[in-house]
């Protein structure tokens, strides 16, 4: 009895210091956030670091503020959200598109088509971006939205992930409509895609994601800094000095919030179960 | 007329065109041609050429030059051996430690889901603020870690300007990072054993040790190969945090793969050399997939 106790014990103690390892630097960057430069560098090191300033909560959003007009922030979130909008919807349109032309229609040469865009799952976009980038270069796309999105938007990993879901969809479902006289696009819009609502919110989170945090791209489409997203920006921040570690971490934080919130609001989509299902 | 319109429907691909399906298809057909299919082809052909991105006009063909370079060149070299360095330090630990938190949280309890959701945390941050928050905290001079070293009188530690320290600070990062979502897949595995399984192994008299070799292992095995090569791949795709943290440096030490090759390509616009990098990475990550077929056609028997 005595020793499985002291196991128990030994399992909490190392289910906490894994915990505290996971957790103290995103505390650390909120707290921070809120604080002064001088109250940061004087309680570094000490546990107080780690504890907002709860005499002074009316003073806490100054860093955010200092932020904000320094470094023309909110130019660099609509960016963000703009371009993260465009790869987002073009994508799920684009891609959808694609899969339910691959799982539904007579397709001519379907099965080569499906095992090319296999293959090509193996070579992600960072593989081949010096190339892309002498064309979006040629093309005169440089410096614009289209340049940033045009090559995020087509995937095959993701036409793959529709294809294998709307081949689940019942035939019965289609073809009674089809007898009505609706068209393919009609059955598409009107049926198929209300019903499908889970897989378009699972790949809409995981373009929405990978969006929002790209940074290489953007890096070599833009060379206008009022262009920039966020991502690019807030490392622009981090390396103009003087750097004020406040507002620094503030910008992290303004960063993470809208994934944040994806999460919260796309919970019950982003399950291990599907993003591991396009593997098999 | 109605002759013609019952030709096309017998005949599929003029069925296809003309019923307007092959507009569904087209989009994606463009656009994955034009940015996935035609630079795949334009970096094998570059990679044989002097391609020089301010001279697009005066292109001539090499033959295997820039592959003979690469064998020559130092720092491709280096970032090679690097790549190759951050597997190592990374995949194993990764795969061991997930697995080995997910068993400790399977069990569904209202502790253990205050402990999954501070694992998780992580994951919603992306690479950008990941590599800039480490950044401050490792800082030499003012980061939090050093001053605590310091403060139980041990020496600051140069994280990052240390050429025997710098990637494996970096991996531990990426580590930090990584471990969140790999963990919760392998635990919605673990969720998935049937009970039975391990009542009917106590009645048998076996101990922990042989429950997880015997029941768990086998019954997660797939998910584990699925880990591992998401890992595997991910690992050599490493470009972010040494860009950010330590552009690659110093000397070199942390420089990757794709890094060198996006200095390459950007800082010294050396197209060709850049797109033989391509090819080679192309090439590794054709061989990681076989792998991956491979085991994948094993675990299915």
């Amino acid at each position: 009895m005595k020793g499985i106790t002291v196991i128990r014990l030994l399992k909490y103690i190392v289910l906490i210091a894994f915990a505290i390892l996971f957790l103290f630097p995103t505390v650390w960057m909120l707290v921070s956030s809120t604080k002064t430069v001088v109250e940061i560098s004087e309680e570094i090191g000490s546990m107080q670091s780690f504890i907002p300033n709860f005499s002074n909560i009316q003073n806490w959003l100054i860093p955010y503020q200092e932020m904000f007009s320094r470094f023309n922030f909110s130019i660099h979130f609509f960016n963000s959200v703009y371009y993260t909008f465009i790869i987002v919807f073009g994508s799920l349109f684009v891609n959808s598109l694609a899969g339910y032309a691959l799982a539904v229609f007579d397709v001519p040469f379907k099965k080569f088509i499906t095992g090319a865009l296999i293959i090509l799952i193996i070579f992600p976009f960072q593989s081949v971006f010096i190339q892309i980038f002498i064309i979006i270069n040629q093309w005169n796309l440089t410096n614009t939205v289209w340049g940033l999105a045009l090559p995020h938007i087509g995937s095959a990993f993701y036409i793959y992930l529709f294809m294998v879901f709307f081949q689940r969809i019942p035939k019965e479902l289609r073809e009674s409509a089809y007898i009505d006289g609706a068209s393919n696009w009609k059955i598409f819009t009107k049926i198929v895609v209300p019903i499908s609502r889970p897989i378009f919110m699972t790949i809409g989170i995981l373009v929405f994601v990978g969006a929002w945090n790209d940074y290489v791209w953007p890096l070599m489409v833009f060379t206008e800094e009022s262009k920039y997203p966020l991502s690019v920006a807030v490392n622009i921040m981090n390396e103009t000095k003087p750097a004020y570690l406040n507002q620094v971490m503030a910008g992290l934080t303004v960063t993470t919030i809208p994934i944040l919130l994806i999460f919260i609001l796309g919970q019950k989509y982003i399950t291990p179960q599907n993003s591991s299902s396009g593997i098999k | 007329m109605h002759n013609i319109k019952q030709k096309i429907k017998q005949n599929k691909t003029l069925d296809f065109i003309f019923s307007g399906k092959i507009l569904f298809l087209l989009p994606a057909f463009a656009l994955i041609s034009i940015f996935v299919i035609y630079p795949l082809i334009l970096a094998v052909g570059y990679s044989f050429t002097d391609y020089y991105l301010l001279k697009p006009n005066d292109i001539s063909f090499v033959g295997f030059d820039n592959y003979m370079e690469i064998a020559y060149d130092k720092y491709a070299k280096k970032a090679f051996f690097n790549s190759a360095k951050y597997v190592i330090y990374i995949v194993p630990l990764q795969v061991i430690l997930s697995l080995f938190l997910a068993t400790l949280i399977a069990k569904k309890s209202k502790t253990n889901t205050l402990f999954r959701t501070a694992f998780f945390s992580p994951y919603i941050l992306s690479i950008i603020v990941v590599s800039l928050l480490w950044k401050n905290i490792l800082d030499p001079n003012s980061g939090i870690v050093n001053e605590f070293l310091a403060s139980l009188g041990f020496a600051k530690q140069e994280f990052f300007s240390d050429p025997n320290l710098a990637l494996p600070t970096i991996s531990f990062i990426i580590l930090w990072q990584g471990i969140s979502f790999q963990m919760l897949i392998l635990m919605a595995a673990l969720q998935d054993i049937p009970s039975s399984l391990y009542e009917a192994a106590s009645m048998e008299g076996a101990n922990a040790w042989q429950k997880f070799k015997h029941i768990t292992l086998p019954s997660i095995k797939g998910q584990v190969v699925f880990v591992l090569i998401v890992v595997t791949t991910g690992t050599f795709k490493i470009i972010i945090e040494p860009l950010v943290i330590t552009n690659g440096g110093p000397q070199g030490s942390t420089s990757s793969i794709l890094l060198y090759m996006f200095e390459q390509g950007t800082r010294y616009r050396q197209i060709g050399y850049a797109s033989a990098i391509t090819v080679i990475f192309a090439i590794i990550l054709i061989m990681i997939a076989f792998v991956q077929r491979k085991l994948v056609k094993e675990e299915e028997g």
